[in-house]
């Protein structure tokens, strides 16, 4: 896990220009509706940066204003100290891969890869050389003459990839890019995407609703919630100190429990579910909320104990492989638990009652009181 | 589908009876007729056909093929520019006017011509009220022969192409044309090199079933035409001359460029189907334009669209107008409701209506019957490779020319044939109607396989499961699925029929003429009112079978496209 902790590639490559994009407080309506509202992030150079949500929360509007097919309704946009707010995007400088890869359907993989190469008035012969050392490095060299609509899925991705790569852009924008290929192909093209990224050391920013995604392959991530922008971190941050619950859901799956706590007893009530809380967890009495992460809750007798047991009913048991799910019933309170499938926690079978325990150390504190 | 299977040896029996006894034979016939000289084979009648000593006949071929290039040109510039403005710019009424812009196919050919020569033509309003603006002896410009044949086919026809590029438009994938532009290519060049190939099969298709129209057209020609010659009016005037083999050699030309555009188009078509859908939720393309741009292409189309009203307006007028009393007045002085009176009271008035209402009824009745079984042949027939085949031997009749048609007929049904259960058609009522049926039957094939390839097998299937028999499967699934369908195309087939003019010129008798033909005469006896009164009843009934037919909830006109 420590490999999420490498935060920028600060140049890697010494002969790219890699450049630093700044957004001040931007905001975009559509008629009655707040798409995006005041959103200020600074995207280091050669940094890899994902804008995580759930669809609807603006996170395209916001690649689409970086990118200049729509222009924010307030706020700025700056490229390397220059103002593009209202610049045209085919003076950006800025190369975009959609999420329908939108390849040039009448043309072949080398006419799409050339086209913007071909716009710059780049001298014929070295369109050809560069087409073929980028199709080199996403390995569809022996393509270069096919019309694109013969390519299966993965390959247009990748030929996506090089037309926006080809013609060196200052930042490199991702629009949900995985989305329309099958599981498999979908981890090993992430991997490639990565390593490109490595590679180049372009700035980069990418668009996703899958959190694995963002996690993998984020130096940063921004988590972004009905128009806004909730949190701004790197991965591991995000996920150990997510800013709300709503952030710990959606980051970690984490069991979000509401309820009332008492600050002379340190206690908490949802229900009848009570538990007394570290010391410090809240400056006073309110309506709080636990996020607490499903492998927060022990539920595997021969890890061991700690005094905050309670008695579980195991209600649904998943078995995933690696790990195995289960949904228990704590005093009403129905929880979501993950757990290594060791031998003990694969002889847990629905019906039985278990003590489990929690790990306050992966449980987040929030109040309600906004 | 063993149960079905004698039904439809049967039906295909049936079909291949139709499609070679009435449209491949007569047209067989004709083809024989043309290459015999005093029973001999002989070619001399084509040869004659580009004699340059026989100027008439080069003329006629030269005249057709310009003024259908020009159709075509400037067909595409207006129907294109209508299309992007109606797909890219909303303003006030857009919508409204984007309705109206179809306006110009639910005409009938006659209609629209009569229409022209009462706006624009040498006694046409316009001309007359800038004569008098300008106070000239003469009227200083009107449209007559070329340009007026060429103004009318713009009119009729850039609709194929307001139609054809509004859906492409529609389709493209605006995702294209942003990645152009973040690629940095401007505005002119993902033009170019982004869209243009995106509409590509659309321009290719509307220019084709334009130059086909244009080729065929014969009202325009007649009316307008003057002294000059076409294919279709040498085929008119060979016929009325009594030298039928000339018309028919004149007729196998026009046929040989119809049907072989009619398969380019076919052909063409089935290679586009497999481009690949892009995945995901496509956004439609937005083309940024300057302010000045934008402003000027809607004020041209909105200008048009205004103009293209004035020729149905004028006729409406004139419908009133009393016998006589317009001469040289700009405008008539007296109007009257005897025109409308004379229509219902009069039954020597009426007869033409009658007529064409009658054979109408028959064409779509046959139409029918025929457009159902071939769709349900052609689409649930379980054909595979020979679906192409049936499917275009099926619609053939609809790329052969109206004049053609009837020459084939006068050919095949002059004398007693069991196709026409030994009796001779040619003079009858009946062969008006038959020409009607094998111009128009294709049109309810086109609707009904639309509607029938969106009846899945496993609907039938399911239906099977909870034990429905054949009968109560048809009834309660197929049938309120493809109803819709048979309804509009039989609704087309009425419109078409009702106001159709190219066959029956060479066909009527006095007692069988329908409408058409009345207003013609009525319009050379200088009863202005009279023809524009049948004109605004044919309007009407027109008017509201569309209405009728949108209700029904298949919009064929704009979804496929208008007919021929």
């Amino acid at each position: 896990m420590d490999c999420q902790f490498t935060t920028s590639n600060h140049h890697r490559n010494a002969n790219r220009i890699v450049s630093t994009l700044l957004l001040h407080n931007v905001s975009k309506r559509f008629k009655d509706t707040s798409a995006v509202q005041g959103a200020t992030l600074t995207i280091q150079s050669g940094e890899f940066f994902s804008i995580l949500g759930p669809s609807g929360c603006g996170k395209t509007t916001l690649l689409r204003m970086i990118a200049g097919f729509e222009s924010p309704t307030a706020g700025s946009i700056h490229l390397d100290g220059k103002d593009i707010t209202s610049m045209p995007p085919q003076d950006r400088g800025i190369g975009m891969v959609f999420q329908n890869y939108a390849l040039f359907p009448h043309m072949t993989v080398f006419e799409n890869v050339a086209f913007g190469l071909e716009t710059r008035k780049i001298r014929k012969a070295d369109v050809r050389s560069r087409v073929e050392s980028i199709l080199d490095s996403v390995h569809l060299r022996h393509k270069i003459d096919t019309p694109v609509p013969q390519l299966s899925g993965g390959e247009q991705q990748r030929v996506a990839v090089a037309r926006a790569l080809v013609v060196e852009p200052a930042v490199l924008l991702f629009d949900e890019p995985l989305s329309n290929l099958d599981v498999a192909l979908r981890l090993s093209t992430r991997e490639e995407i990565r390593a490109l990224q490595r590679r180049s050391g372009i700035t980069t920013i990418y668009v996703t609703h899958d959190q694995s995604e963002a996690m993998g392959l984020s130096d940063r991530i921004a988590v972004m919630q009905a128009g806004r922008v909730v949190q701004v971190g790197p991965p591991l941050e995000m996920y150990e100190h997510p800013s709300n619950e709503f952030v710990a859901e959606f980051l970690g799956g984490a069991n979000i429990v509401r309820g009332r706590y008492d600050a002379s007893s340190h206690q908490f009530a949802s229900g009848s579910f009570r538990v007394v809380l570290p010391a410090g967890s809240f400056a006073q009495s309110g309506n709080v909320i636990l996020a607490i992460k499903p492998e927060a809750i022990t539920i595997d007798p021969s890890v061991g104990s700690n005094e905050n047991g309670f008695d579980a009913r195991i209600v649904e048991k998943e078995y995933l492989g690696f790990t195995t799910s289960f949904i228990v019933d704590v005093n009403g309170l129905s929880l979501r638990i993950t757990a290594l499938s060791t031998d003990a926690v694969c002889k847990i079978i629905p019906g039985m009652i278990l003590p489990v325990f929690l790990d306050w150390s992966r449980i987040s504190f929030f109040s309600e009181n906004k | 589908m063993k149960r079905t299977g004698f039904l439809q040896k049967a039906a295909i029996a049936f079909l291949i009876v139709v499609v070679f006894g009435y449209v491949l034979y007569p047209q067989a016939v004709m083809i024989q007729g043309s290459l015999l000289v005093d029973g001999q084979f002989s070619l001399d009648r084509y040869v004659g056909l580009f004699d340059v000593r026989n100027s008439a006949n080069v003329e006629a071929v030269v005249n057709s093929v310009t003024i259908s290039v020009l159709s075509v040109l400037l067909g595409a510039v207006v129907g294109g520019m209508f299309a992007f403005v109606f797909t890219q710019f909303r303003f006030p009424f857009s919508k409204a006017f984007s309705r109206l812009a179809i306006l110009p196919i639910a005409l009938p050919p006659l209609v629209g011509v009569i229409a022209f020569l009462f706006v624009f033509g040498e006694s046409g309003f316009l001309p007359r009220i800038i004569q008098n603006v300008l106070m000239l002896k003469t009227v200083p410009v009107y449209l007559d022969g070329f340009s007026a044949i060429v103004a009318i086919h713009v009119y009729s026809f850039y609709v194929y192409f307001y139609l054809f590029i509004s859906n492409a438009l529609k389709q493209l994938d605006g995702s294209l044309v942003e990645a152009a532009s973040s690629l940095g290519s401007s505005r002119w060049n993902t033009l170019r090199r982004v869209v243009l190939p995106g509409l590509r099969p659309a321009i290719i298709g509307a220019s084709v079933l334009t130059f086909m129209a244009s080729m065929a057209s014969f009202s325009a020609p007649l009316m307008f035409g003057g002294g000059r010659r076409f294919l279709t009016t040498q085929i008119y005037s060979a016929k009325l001359n009594g030298e039928l083999d000339v018309a028919a050699a004149q007729s196998v030309l026009l046929t040989i460029v119809s049907v072989g555009f009619f398969l380019i188009l076919t052909l063409s078509n089935t290679s586009g189907k497999d481009q690949r859908k892009s995945k995901g939720a496509p956004r439609m393309a937005e083309l940024t334009v300057s302010t000045l741009v934008r402003r000027v292409l809607i004020g041209a189309t909105v200008l048009l669209i205004t103009l293209e009203l004035l020729p149905i307006i004028t006729i409406i007028v004139i419908s009133f107008v009393r016998e006589g009393s317009w001469t040289w007045q700009v405008f008539p002085s007296e109007y009257t409701m005897e025109n409308y009176a004379k229509l219902l009271l009069d039954p020597r008035v009426f007869e033409p209506i009658q007529n064409s209402i009658l054979m109408s009824l028959v064409a779509v009745a046959a139409a029918a019957c025929v457009g159902v079984m071939a769709s349900f042949v052609v689409v649930k027939g379980g054909l595979k490779k020979s679906r192409a085949l049936a499917d275009l031997l099926l619609t053939l009749s609809f790329a052969i020319p109206g004049t053609v048609i009837a020459i084939g007929l006068i050919y095949t049904f002059n004398s007693p044939t069991p196709l026409s259960g030994s009796t001779v058609l040619v003079g009858t009522f009946w062969i008006l109607p038959l020409a009607y049926f094998i111009r128009m039957y294709p049109l309810v094939i086109r609707s009904t396989s639309a509607a029938l390839e969106q009846l899945d097998d496993s609907l039938m299937e399911a239906g099977e499961t909870f034990g429905a028999g054949l009968f109560t499967r048809f009834r309660r699934i197929a049938l309120p699925i493809i109803l819709p369908g048979v309804v509009s195309g039989c609704l087309l087939v009425a419109i078409a029929a009702l106001g159709e003019f190219v066959s029956s010129i060479l066909l009527y008798t006095y007692a069988s003429r329908p409408i058409s033909i009345e207003i013609l005469s009525q319009l050379r006896g200088y009863n202005f009112g009279a023809a524009a009164a049948y004109c605004v009843f044919l309007l009407i009934v027109i008017f509201l079978l569309t209405v009728l037919s949108n209700r029904v909830g298949n919009r064929q006109l704009e979804r496929e496209g208008p007919s021929l």
